[in-house]
C-alpha cells in the first residue's frame, strides 16, 4: 500500500504550516529570481515554509554529487543574496561518494564562504562528515538519501554523525518502519519523487559523483539492464506521513517545463522596467588582459565600505556592485544589486570595441603594455580557457589573436582616447603608484575619497591574497585547474614578465605590427602611461 | 454550471483547486488539476483577493468603484470580461 496523493489537487495540503521544505534549485537558471523560482516552481507551498534550497552554486567543487555539476543551473551570487534576505539557507549536495583530501582542501574556499548556521551541507560520504563537522562546525548536516539508509540501525548511526537524515523515498510506503523510528525530528522524508522512487539500484548517483570529480563515468542509469515501470511524478499523502511524526519534507521541481517558462517570462519582464530605471556613471574600457580585475576589484572594496553595501568582496560578488556591460545575470547588468540606490555609483566594465557599445558618457581607460598584454592573453586562451593549441610564437602572430587583435582594439577607440570626456591609466601606473592612481580615477568619477578606506581597500586587493582567493574559490563560470598556475587570471601580477616569454624576434615582429597599425595619437598616450618601455630597450 | 454567460447576479468565487502565490503586485496560479500556470496584474489580483469569499459581479464592481477612478459602465464591461477569461481557465466557480 503506497502513500500518495491520489489527486493533485491534494497539493494543496502542503500548504499546511507545520511543514517545513528543503526545495530543489536544480532548474534555477541565473537570469531569474531564486524567489521567483521557488514561488513558481513550488506554487501549492508558501515560501515561509522554505528552510532550505538544496543544489550547487556557482563554484566548483570536486564533492558535488547527486547531479552532474552544470554551473548554469547552480546558485548565483545575487541568489544567494537573495536567499539570505528572506530567511532562506543554502544546502549544498556535497554528495560525492569519494571522500579525499585533495578534494576536501581545494573545497576549502566554497565550504568558508557559506559557513554559517542558517546553511547545511547534504553529505554521502561520513569521513567528509565528520572532518567538516570539525572544521567547519556552522554548518548543519544532512545524510543524504544516497547514503541509502534502509533499517533502524543505519538510522541510528546516522543520527550520531548528521543533525538530519534523509530517507530513501521508497520508505515513505513502510508504515511499520517510520512509526517505530524514535528520533523523527531528525528525519526528512522525500515529499515528492521521480524515477529514484521505484529504481531498483540507484547507480546514477555513482556515475554523478565519477563525472563531477573529473572521472571516468562507468555507472550509469539501470534502466536498460533493469527494467522497471514508469510511474511518472509521484507526491506523497504528507497529511499521513505528518499524522505519523514527520513534518520536514524534501521536494523536487516536477511541474518543471511549465514553470519554466513562466519564471523566465516573470524574470524578462522585470528585467525590462529594470534595465532603463538607472543609467551607468562611467564605464571602464579595456583590452582583455589588461588588469582590469585588480581593478574592480579594488573599487569594489571601495564602493562596498564607502556605501555600506556590507558585500563580502570576492571574485564572484564584485560583479554584484561592479557589473561588465553584458545583458547577462552571472557578470553583466542583471548582476547588478544597486539598481535602486542613487548613492552608489553605477560603473560598468567592457572590453568591447568603441562601435560595438552603446555607452557613451564618461570613460576609463585602462590600458597594459601591448607585449605583457599578448603573453597573458596568451596563457589565458592555452591553459585557462582551453581555447588555443599552438605556441606563443605563433598566437603572437595570429592575424584574429595575438597583437593584431590588440591594435585592432585600441585603433577602434582612437576617437574617445583622444578626446577630453576620458580619464587614461595603465596596468604600469597602477603597479608603480596605486593610491595616487586610484585616488586620481575617484576625483575624474567625482566619488568622494576617503584616505583610510581606500587604504582598506588596496590591502584587500594585493596580489597574493587576490591569488588566494582564485585558487579556492575559481572564476564564476569557467572550469579551468586552479592548481595549475598557468591556468590562474592572478598568474604573475608583475610588469615586464613578458620578457620571460618573448625573444627580440617576438618582439621585433609585435613592433613592427604597432607601428604599421597604430594611430599616431596611440603612440603617445601609450608612451605617456608608461606602457611601452619596452619598445626603446628592445628595438 | 461555467457554461453560463457571467452577468452583474451571477455569483462567483475562487476556484479552491487553484494554487497561487504572490510576486510583487501580482498573484501567479496554476491549475492543478491541469497543470497551467496563470498570471493576473495588480487589479486583477484585487479582484481575486474579492471573491476569496463568494461575491456577486455587482458587489465586486461596487468594491472596485470605490477604490479605483473609473467609471461604472467601464468597470462592469471589464470585470465581466475578466471574469469570462477566468472562468474558461477554470479559475473560478459560478453559481
Amino acid at each position: 500500500m503506497d502513500n500518495l496523493i491520489k489527486s493533485n489537487t491534494d497539493l494543496l495540503n502542503f500548504g499546511d504550516k507545520r511543514f517545513k521544505f528543503i526545495v530543489s534549485s536544480r532548474r534555477i537558471t541565473p537570469d531569474v529570481s531564486v524567489m521567483d523560482y521557488i514561488k513558481v516552481h513550488y506554487i501549492y507551498i508558501k515560501p515561509e515554509q522554505v528552510e532550505h534550497i538544496f543544489g550547487s552554486v556557482t563554484m566548483n567543487s570536486k564533492l558535488y554529487g547527486g547531479r552532474k555539476y552544470n554551473p548554469y543551473n547552480s546558485l548565483t551570487e545575487s541568489h544567494v543574496e537573495e536567499l539570505y534576505a528572506n530567511g532562506i539557507g543554502v544546502s549544498l549536495n556535497l554528495t560525492n561518494h569519494f571522500f579525499d583530501k585533495e578534494a576536501y582542501e581545494s573545497s576549502f574556499g566554497l565550504l568558508e564562504k557559506f559557513h554559517r548556521p542558517s546553511n547545511s551541507l547534504i553529505i554521502t560520504n561520513d569521513d567528509l562528515a565528520r572532518n567538516v563537522r570539525k572544521d567547519f562546525p556552522e554548518y548543519k548536516l544532512k545524510a543524504s538519501i544516497i547514503k541509502n539508509i534502509t533499517n533502524m540501525r543505519r538510522l541510528e548511526n546516522a543520527c550520531e554523525i548528521y543533525d538530519y537524515v534523509t530517507l530513501p523515498m521508497d520508505l515513505n510506503d513502510d508504515d511499520d518502519f517510520l512509526a517505530n523510528i524514535s528520533q523523527k525530528d531528525k528525519v526528512i522524508l522525500f515529499a515528492n519523487a521521480n524515477c529514484a522512487y521505484k529504481c531498483p539500484a540507484r547507480t546514477c548517483y555513482y556515475g554523478f559523483s565519477q563525472f563531477n570529480r573529473g572521472e571516468e563515468v562507468t555507472s550509469i542509469c539501470s534502466k536498460e539492464t533493469m527494467p522497471r515501470l514508469d510511474h511518472g511524478p509521484v507526491y506523497f499523502d504528507l497529511a499521513k506521513l505528518a499524522g505519523l511524526g514527520f513534518t520536514r519534507f524534501k521536494l523536487v521541481p516536477l511541474f518543471f517545463e511549465e514553470a519554466d517558462k513562466v519564471t523566465k517570462l516573470i524574470s524578462w519582464t522585470k528585467s525590462q522596467s529594470k534595465k532603463y530605471y538607472k543609467k551607468p556613471d562611467a564605464a571602464v574600457i579595456s583590452c582583455p588582459k589588461s588588469g582590469r580585475t585588480w581593478l574592480r576589484f579594488i573599487l569594489a572594496n571601495y564602493l562596498n565600505q564607502l556605501c555600506n553595501l556590507n558585500l563580502n568582496v570576492d571574485l564572484h560578488s564584485f560583479f554584484n556592485i561592479l557589473p561588465n556591460d553584458t545583458n547577462d545575470e552571472q557578470k553583466g547588468l542583471g548582476a547588478y544589486q544597486y539598481y535602486n540606490r542613487e548613492d552608489v555609483p553605477f560603473i560598468i566594465f567592457s572590453h568591447k570595441r568603441n562601435k560595438e557599445i552603446e555607452y557613451r558618457g564618461k570613460h576609463i581607460f585602462l590600458l597594459r603594455s601591448p607585449y605583457d598584454m599578448v603573453v597573458s592573453d596568451y596563457f589565458q586562451q592555452t591553459e585557462h580557457l582551453n581555447r588555443y593549441k599552438g605556441t606563443v610564437k605563433e598566437f603572437i602572430r595570429d592575424e584574429k589573436k595575438g597583437i593584431n587583435k590588440i591594435c585592432d582594439f585600441y585603433n577602434s577607440w582612437n576617437e574617445v582616447l583622444t578626446g577630453n570626456n576620458v580619464f587614461i591609466t595603465s596596468y604600469e601606473e597602477l603597479s608603480s603608484n596605486i593610491y595616487n592612481t586610484i585616488e586620481k580615477l575617484l576625483t575624474y568619477l567625482e566619488i568622494n575619497i576617503d584616505e583610510t578606506k581606500l587604504k582598506v581597500a588596496i590591502e584587500a586587493s594585493g596580489f597574493c591574497q587576490m591569488q588566494d582567493l582564485e585558487k579556492r574559490q575559481g572564476i564564476p563560470y569557467v572550469e579551468y585547474n586552479r592548481e595549475n598556475t598557468n591556468a590562474l587570471r592572478m598568474r604573475e601580477g608583475k610588469t615586464g614578465s613578458h620578457k620571460n616569454y618573448l625573444d627580440e624576434e617576438d618582439i621585433n615582429y609585435i613592433n613592427s605590427i604597432m607601428e604599421d597599425k597604430f594611430h599616431k595619437t596611440l603612440w603617445d598616450i601609450l608612451i605617456y602611461h608608461s606602457c611601452l618601455n619596452e619598445k626603446f630597450t628592445c628595438v | 454550471m461555467n457554461s453560463k454567460t457571467i452577468t452583474l447576479e451571477t455569483k462567483v468565487a475562487r476556484n479552491i483547486n487553484i494554487a497561487t502565490n504572490k510576486i510583487d503586485d501580482e498573484v501567479i496560479m496554476m491549475s492543478l488539476e491541469k497543470g497551467n500556470y496563470y498570471s493576473v496584474n495588480s487589479i486583477g489580483t484585487r479582484i481575486w483577493n474579492i471573491i476569496e469569499q463568494e461575491k456577486n459581479v455587482k458587489e465586486i464592481c461596487d468594491t472596485l468603484l470605490q477604490e479605483y477612478d473609473i467609471d461604472k459602465e467601464h468597470c462592469e464591461k471589464a470585470v465581466i470580461a475578466f471574469l469570462e477569461k477566468m472562468k474558461t481557465a477554470d479559475l473560478l466557480t459560478i453559481s
